[in-house]
């Protein structure tokens, strides 16, 4: 089965995007299929609202595991199955938390593995007044490794928020030739074309 | 200076380790792949463009077959040195391939005739190299004329490879008003029209294929090699069980591996048609693996040891399935 990857810093909003995108292609109940750095496979059954709770949180590394879910999309007269699977969230430096170190070379590893890469960013923060940091390094660096090893595209998420249009702009005259679709997990906005985007790809 | 990685293994391992930050792990990724050097996708994954398989290794993997594995380490000797003499310009007997197969069903005929393809690919002998396999059905037509129209299209879409009839014997089973007699002359004729471009194996029980070769004069002088597959035996049946679960990552428990063992002497004790037949050995195999999942999923709790466990309850299950 085809693993399309989402990949990004922390709480630009992966999860959340997973949990939306399940919801928006008629899931109302999911099965997260989780694996740990250390190997193990576990799955959990939830309905979506009760995922949402449970997993989306304002606190950065929330996710400290590979979790996706099997998703089909109607392609033709038939559907296509694939995988969705949402990553710990990727930092420049090195972490002082081995648990989320081991997550991030997990996250790292499972890019090699994936056929499509969807590249996450936090298009509010980025075009926020206050933020001055712009694209950080690791993101860039994610975009040069990325586009070599899968079908590589950005979603910059959180497009409902005000000051995302700027960011926006930001990622697209920072990251040439490539899709960059804005979306935001929260309205659902901008899915169909990804959901077409992705359903070209797996 | 930063060492060198050989590897994308030690990348993640020292990124987790915390000897990497992510920036710098991400740079070493891009070097080692610029360099080009090696992936670390397991080799069980399999890469398309690497060098070809070599058939014959394929070939002397299979469990038991040995003069078959003989007979075609001479035919790979004859086809090399044959093209030497032409380079010398010595006498060249003229390459006839074409092969009868007799053995019961799941002994190995089409495993074999489909590795044979690849030899002779490999060989430069074929095109192509694959494998078309046909029956009765595929061949005779309805009405007159029908017959020969069917049997070339057959032809046409083996030509570069290999056209496997199946059941042979089963053309020349209605007497002479039957169409199967029209699909051999139209092999026949097949055979000396693009003799280079095609061989011809006819496969069945080991008793019809002799009696339809006899009752068929000029089939025997046209197909000079044949090839004959024994039954397995109890010992060959269990070492390919035991290839074929090793393959899929999985493994055998004690008990299972005796239960397995058990079924198959029972098998074998009785004279039971299907003793020696290494595809149902290969069903009972996949069922287990199928049922080993049913059991896993159901006590919805497991880890990397017990995911590639079969135990003598999966034995069991798939050999009462079966029946």
């Amino acid at each position: 089965m085809n693993k399309c990857l989402i990949v990004g810093r922390p709480n630009v909003g992966k999860t959340a995007f997973l949990l939306s995108f399940s919801r928006y292609l008629g899931l109302k109940d999911i099965e997260i299929k989780v694996r740990t750095s250390d190997g193990s496979i576990h799955s959990r059954k939830r309905r979506l609202e009760d995922a949402y709770s449970e997993l989306v949180q304002s606190s950065p590394h929330t996710t400290q595991e590979l979790q996706s879910v099997v998703l089909k999309l109607p392609v033709g007269k038939g559907y296509r199955v694939f995988e969705l699977v949402d990553s710990a969230g990727l930092i420049d430096g090195v972490h002082a938390n081995p648990v989320i170190r081991a997550a991030i070379a997990q996250t790292i590893e499972a890019i090699a593995a994936a056929s499509v890469v969807a590249h996450m960013f936090d298009a509010a923060l980025l075009g926020s007044a206050g933020y001055s940091e712009g694209i950080g390094q690791v993101d860039r660096d994610l975009f040069e490794y990325a586009k070599l090893q899968a079908d590589y595209f950005i979603l910059a998420n959180k497009m409902d928020l005000s000051g995302a249009e700027r960011g926006l702009e930001l990622i697209r005259s920072t990251f040439h030739q490539v899709p960059v679709f804005p979306v935001s997990a929260k309205t659902m906005e901008g899915f169909k074309e990804v959901k077409r985007h992705v359903s070209r790809l797996v | 200076m930063r060492p060198a990685y050989t590897n994308s293994r030690q990348i993640y391992q020292e990124l987790a380790k915390g000897n990497l930050g992510t920036v710098e792990a991400l740079h070493a990724l891009r070097l080692l792949q610029a360099n080009g050097s090696v992936s670390t996708l397991p080799a069980s994954a399999g890469d398309p463009t690497g060098k070809p398989n070599n058939a014959l290794e394929e070939l002397n993997k299979l469990i038991g077959l040995e003069a078959v594995k003989k007979l075609v380490e001479e035919i790979q000797a004859f086809v090399q040195i044959r093209r030497y003499r032409q380079e010398y310009g010595l006498k060249a007997e003229p390459l006839v391939l074409h092969m009868i197969f007799k053995g019961n069903p799941g002994t190995g005929k089409t495993t074999v005739a489909r590795i044979l393809g690849a030899l002779f690919k490999e060989l430069g002998v074929l095109s192509k190299g694959h494998l078309i396999e046909v029956e009765r059905a595929d061949l005779v037509g309805e009405y007159i004329g029908h017959t020969a129209q069917r049997t070339r299209e057959q032809v046409k879409k083996a030509l570069g490879g290999i056209l496997f009839i199946d059941e042979a014997y089963s053309l020349a089973r209605g007497g002479e008003k039957d169409f199967g007699k029209e699909a051999i002359d139209t092999l026949v004729k097949a055979m000396e029209d693009h003799k280079d471009e095609l061989i011809l194996i006819l496969a069945g029980y080991r008793r019809e294929m002799e009696k339809f070769v006899q009752s068929n004069p000029g089939l025997s002088s046209r197909f000079p090699i044949i090839l004959e597959f024994p039954d397995y035996n109890l010992t060959e049946l269990m070492e390919i069980a035991k290839l074929m679960v090793k393959e899929r990552e999985y493994r055998l428990s004690e008990a299972a591996e005796k239960c397995l063992y058990n079924l198959l002497k029972n098998q074998v004790d009785n004279y039971d048609e299907n003793r020696g037949n290494a595809r149902l050995v290969r069903n009972l195999v996949e069922r287990s693996i199928r049922r080993q999942a049913v059991r896993l999923t159901r006590a919805g709790q497991f880890d990397r040891n017990s995911l590639t466990v079969l135990t003598e309850a999966d034995i069991l299950a798939a050999a009462e399935g079966a029946e």
